[in-house]
């Protein structure tokens, strides 16, 4: 049982920080998926077919499935949790907690997205560039604050955390959609190219804060408690239902009903629609510096089917027995001191009740918008030779109204006529350790590639905070030769 | 082809060194190697424990169980203590006598009256009784019993009339028949009457036609009726008339000089009770004795045996009378007012008489006695009373809360349980305990606690030496608090110290409360004070992990 328990924390911990975007992606700019990160970002084939239908491809398709996925952890790696002991524990491995509670930061995020590209296929027509996904995506992200760990470890009266107000805040988001998305990319002279794409999103499953704003702030002069709430969570879980008891969509819940879980009614459900929009650009500034900038995922999601939002705002606070009455009524009569065990208990009773009612959810079965996250690569490439380049580029990604930048530099080669290799260097999650490593290889029609940004997260797990994957094969035909080939590369 | 070998090569280099850094890797995944011996929760708690925002008017509700406290327009607290001294009513006060009458009608008084019978009158004047040198004028009657006794030795028929022509009800004097039903010559006979006010009163005139005072006619009428007996000599009738329990609606006269003393009777002072020394100053105590009376007669009153006693100082300290009061001539209604209360109020204060000495002694009770006498000067004869006259005295010790006070020391023991808290010390490093106080009064107070066992022996203070707690507001000219002071008061207990109170039932309280600036300035004190107490908790606790299972299973 207790290494069942710490595998589940060490697989918990392990993959959180196994994690990052695909930022190396975004320098193999050749392959059509790079167009995801940058619609203006064009193919130098006439025409291209990926997805599934590439995946039948012998042995190549099965190792380079059109899958992405990228784990992310902001704060910590599990050798901050669990690490070889010192003194009398040099032998042992000792759960850490003070050193867990010091990565964390203020917000802390956990984020896991996967991407499954069903259907991709573009076409050069004149000077456009058309190109068409389908891609299934689950979005996942879990933001906690440091102080809901170091509250209770290091205890409200700690001088790190008494006459602050506490920030308790949780949020859980949960998406999974898919995605129809139709681009252009357009040349409009020698230096500019620009590029959009319009996506249609079909929703399927959500869970979605929009505001969870949990305090608590103990006094540091009279250990007061001021409690204050602000939560509002939306859901559309299919096959969930909410039954009311005095409305159909609102009041407070009955009961809620479980139906069977139907595959085929789950993936083709067309109810929870939405749209977004990518935007981009490239400019070569000389022959041998271009820069790039795009912005991605700049949609939403209307969500109707099996909704349910609960929302919650509420302050209160806590001072003590009120022994008013017992200083000037009883106090000396009875001879006791005017609070006893059961009624400090009493009172301690009371505050939780105060606060099961103050923060009291209302619930309802409304429909709802949720937002995809989005983000935006700024980045610059300079080609030494015909054979080298070096790149930089800066991503940010907005979510909760804060931003999470991070840093890649690059160095990328066609190393030989079949392989290219990118090489980067990331700064993410103020982790400095993350090198990554692109693939990009092609045997006649069959492209193939393969991106990691975090190589030593194979070697060093227990330290690093993140990781990912991303791979695929595709079909292309008309492609420019070999040498055209090779000065696409930054 | 060179460069595909040596790609190769990197591969293979970059394996082995994958390989390799996964061995290293494996100590850190060995989950047997786990230890949760290490895990302590260390953790600081601070806990808010008791507050209260109270007024000086809800502070003072102990005590006032019998509304001692006052307050006027302005919120000014005085404390009132009020004891009634005497209420003496006028049945209790004026009583008459029962009153004997006799006449005689011997035979030789007989005059015939035509050929069938005789007839006698006897007329007498009467003095009516009283018990206190009384000159009554009148007298209006509630009740009384009339009985007349009759004794008849004439061997004949007849009847007797007893008058009494100055008792009267609307103008109709008092007559009583009573028959002679027997010539045997040994008739006797009592007739009883019952007086009351059932159809009206019957007035006494007692003034025997305006020349004198305690003077009842009565009139004696003897009808016999002739038998055939002869009139033998030395026969007669005799008449014993008794008016009895004699109840007036009024009176009216002299009434006499009677003297009224009540015994020695205390107010307690409540607000003293758990004090057991210091000094105060009231700028301005006072009694006030309000003396309400109805009887039409003078009186004068005197407040005898006026004084305080100190518990605190021991011993008995007299308060002296202002010679205006020593005595007290006191206001009765004149006759145009009866039925009506005629006021007259005493009031000792600081400027005649030594109350505000005394009352520095932090007395128990005000004691003192009553002496009054009515009629002081005997010549009046213009007295009245009613049956419901009353002559009531009402004592006041009233303290406006103006003035100083210093070392006002208060003591007080109550329960406390120190396992009834937490009975699992050995995990707690460190208890401060924090009183904030926001002070709205003009006081200072100082105290300590003691920790006792079941048989209050002293296990730990609260204060190394008694320690001031709370500062007093800021006050203006008027001694009027204009702004409160806030104090922070930390007690830190160490591991040790906790571990030497797991044996604690009581708590002794020992308090000293002392007035602005130490008690040199006057202050006062209003219902709208306000002070607001907190006292919270914080605690240092270091858990380990292995004793979580522990926590609550040892109760």
């Amino acid at each position: 049982m207790k290494n069942i328990l710490y595998t589940l924390i060490i697989l918990f911990v392990s993959t959180i920080s196994f994690a990052q975007q695909s930022n190396t992606m975004y320098f193999l700019n050749q392959t059509p998926q790079s167009t995801l990160l940058n619609p203006a970002f064009k193919s130098e084939c006439k025409w291209y077919l990926g997805g599934v239908p590439a995946q039948i491809t012998p042995v190549f398709g099965q190792v380079f499935s059109p899958i992405s996925f990228n784990f992310n952890n902001t704060s910590f790696g599990l050798n901050d949790f669990i690490h070889p002991g010192t003194g009398e524990y040099k032998d042992s491995l000792v759960i850490d907690m003070v050193q867990f509670v010091n990565s964390l930061h203020n917000y802390n995020y956990l984020t896991f997205d996967f991407q499954y590209e069903l259907l991709s296929f573009g076409v050069k027509v004149k000077d456009y560039f058309f190109t068409f996904h389908a891609t299934e995506r689950v979005d996942f992200k879990f933001g906690y604050t440091r102080d809901l760990f170091q509250i209770p470890l290091w205890g409200n009266g700690h001088p790190a955390n008494i006459g602050r107000t506490a920030n308790m805040s949780f949020a859980l988001d949960f998406t999974h959609y898919r995605e129809y998305a139709v681009g252009v990319s357009k040349e409009i002279n020698n230096k500019l190219t620009v590029g959009g794409r319009a996506k249609l999103l079909m929703g399927m499953t959500n869970i979605d804060t929009k505001a969870n704003d949990n305090t608590w702030l103990t006094d540091a002069n009279t250990f007061d408690y001021i409690i204050e709430n602000q939560t509002e969570v939306n859901a559309s879980l299919p096959f969930v239902n909410y039954l009311y008891t005095d409305s159909n969509t609102s009041g407070n819940i009955d009961s809620i009903e479980f139906d069977d879980f139907d595959p085929a009614a789950y993936l083709l459900m067309g109810k929870n629609k939405g749209a977004s929009l990518d935007l981009g650009a490239t400019y070569k500034y000389t022959d041998r510096l271009t820069f790039s900038l795009s912005l991605v995922d700049l949609g939403f999601i209307r969500w109707k089917n099996n909704t349910f939002n609960f929302t919650n705002t509420g302050d209160i606070g806590f001072n003590g027995v009120d022994i008013s009455q017992q200083l000037s009524v009883g106090y000396t009569e009875e001879g006791s001191l005017g609070v006893d065990g059961d009624s400090t208990a009493n009172a301690f009773t009371k505050f939780a009740d105060s606060l099961l009612q103050e923060f009291t959810f209302v619930d309802s079965s409304l429909y709802y918008t949720s937002y995809l996250t989005p983000k935006m690569y700024i980045g610059g490439n300079f080609k030494i030779n015909e054979k080298f380049n070096v790149g930089a580029l800066v991503k940010v990604e907005f979510y909760k109204k804060l931003i999470h930048p991070s840093l890649t530099l690059s160095a990328n080669s066609q190393l030989l006529k079949w392989l290219a290799i990118s090489g980067t260097y990331t700064m993410i999650n103020r982790e400095y350790y993350n090198i990554g490593l692109g693939l990009s290889m092609k045997m006649g029609p069959f492209r193939m590639f393969w991106v990691n940004d975090n190589m030593l997260a194979f070697f060093m797990p227990h330290r690093s905070r993140s990781v990912n994957w991303r791979s695929g094969i595709y079909w292309a035909f008309g492609c420019k030769n070999e040498e055209k080939a090779k000065s696409t590369l930054y | 082809m060179k460069k595909t070998y040596r790609l190769l090569g990197i591969v293979i280099v970059l394996s082995f060194l994958t390989v390799g850094i996964q061995s290293c890797l494996k100590d850190n995944f060995d989950f047997n190697k786990i230890t949760t011996s290490n895990l302590e929760w260390n953790t600081n708690l601070a806990v808010p424990i008791v507050y209260s925002k109270i007024t000086l008017r809800d502070l003072l509700q102990d005590y006032d169980s019998t509304e001692v406290f006052e307050e006027d327009s302005s919120h000014f607290i005085y404390i009132m203590y009020e004891g009634q001294v005497a209420s003496v009513e006028a049945e209790d006060l004026i009583k008459f006598p029962t009153q004997t009458y006799n006449g005689v009608v011997p035979n030789t008084a007989l005059i015939p009256a035509g050929i069938s019978g005789w007839y006698a009158e006897l007329n007498t004047v009467q003095n009516f009784d009283v018990s206190n040198f009384e000159r009554l004028d009148s007298i209006i009657l509630k009740y009384a019993k009339l009985n007349i006794a009759l004794t008849s030795t004439f061997k004949h028929y007849g009847q007797v009339f007893v008058t009494f022509p100055t008792v009267t009800l609307n103008d109709v004097p008092l007559r009583i028949t009573i028959p002679i039903n027997s010539n045997d010559g040994s008739f006797s006979t009592v007739s009883t009457t019952n007086i009351d006010d059932l159809e009206g009163n019957y007035v006494f005139d007692l003034t025997n036609g305006g020349t004198d005072y305690n003077k009842l006619p009565m009139k004696l009428e003897l009808q016999l009726q002739n038998s055939g007996n002869p009139i033998s000599n030395g026969e007669f009738i005799s008449v014993n008339a008794e008016f009895s329990n004699i109840q007036f609606q009024a009176a009216y006269g002299f009434l006499g000089q009677k003297s009224i003393s009540i015994s020695t009777d205390t107010v307690q002072l409540e607000m003293y009770n758990n004090v057991f020394e210091g000094e105060s100053y009231f700028a301005d105590p006072k009694i006030n004795v309000y003396i309400d009376n109805s009887y039409g007669i003078p009186v004068q009153f005197n407040l005898t045996n006026l004084g305080a006693y100190s518990k605190i100082y021991g011993g008995d300290y007299a308060i002296t009378m202002p010679l205006e009061y020593d005595p007290l001539i006191i206001n009765a209604p004149t006759i145009d007012q009866v039925g009506t209360f005629a006021e007259t109020d005493m009031f000792i204060h600081k400027d005649n008489s030594n109350i505000s000495f005394v009352m520095s002694y932090l007395p128990k009770y005000i004691f003192y006695g009553v002496d009054a006498q009515l009629n002081p000067d005997p010549s009046v004869n213009n007295n009245f009373v009613l049956d419901t006259s009353r002559f009531d005295v009402n004592l006041e010790v009233e303290l406006p809360l103006w003035g100083h006070a210093k070392y006002f020391a208060i003591q007080d023991t109550g329960k406390f349980v120190m396992a009834d808290y937490y009975d699992q010390t050995e995990y707690i490093d460190w208890i401060l305990f924090r009183l904030n106080v926001d002070n709205g009064f003009p006081t200072d107070m100082s105290i300590q606690a003691y920790f006792c066992d079941s048989v209050y022996n002293k296990l730990d203070s609260l204060f190394l030496d008694e320690t001031e707690l709370i500062q007093s507001g800021v006050i203006d000219s008027d001694g009027r608090v204009v702004e409160k002071t806030y104090k922070t008061t930390d007690l830190l207990f160490s591991h040790n110290r906790i571990e030497g109170l797991k044996d604690c039932k009581y708590m002794l309280f020992k308090g000293t409360v002392t007035t602005t600036n130490n008690a040199t300035v006057l202050v006062k004190f209003y219902s709208d004070y306000t002070i607001d107490l907190k006292f919270s908790m914080q605690a240092q606790i270091g858990l380990p992990l292995d004793s979580l299972s522990n926590i609550g299973s040892s109760n």
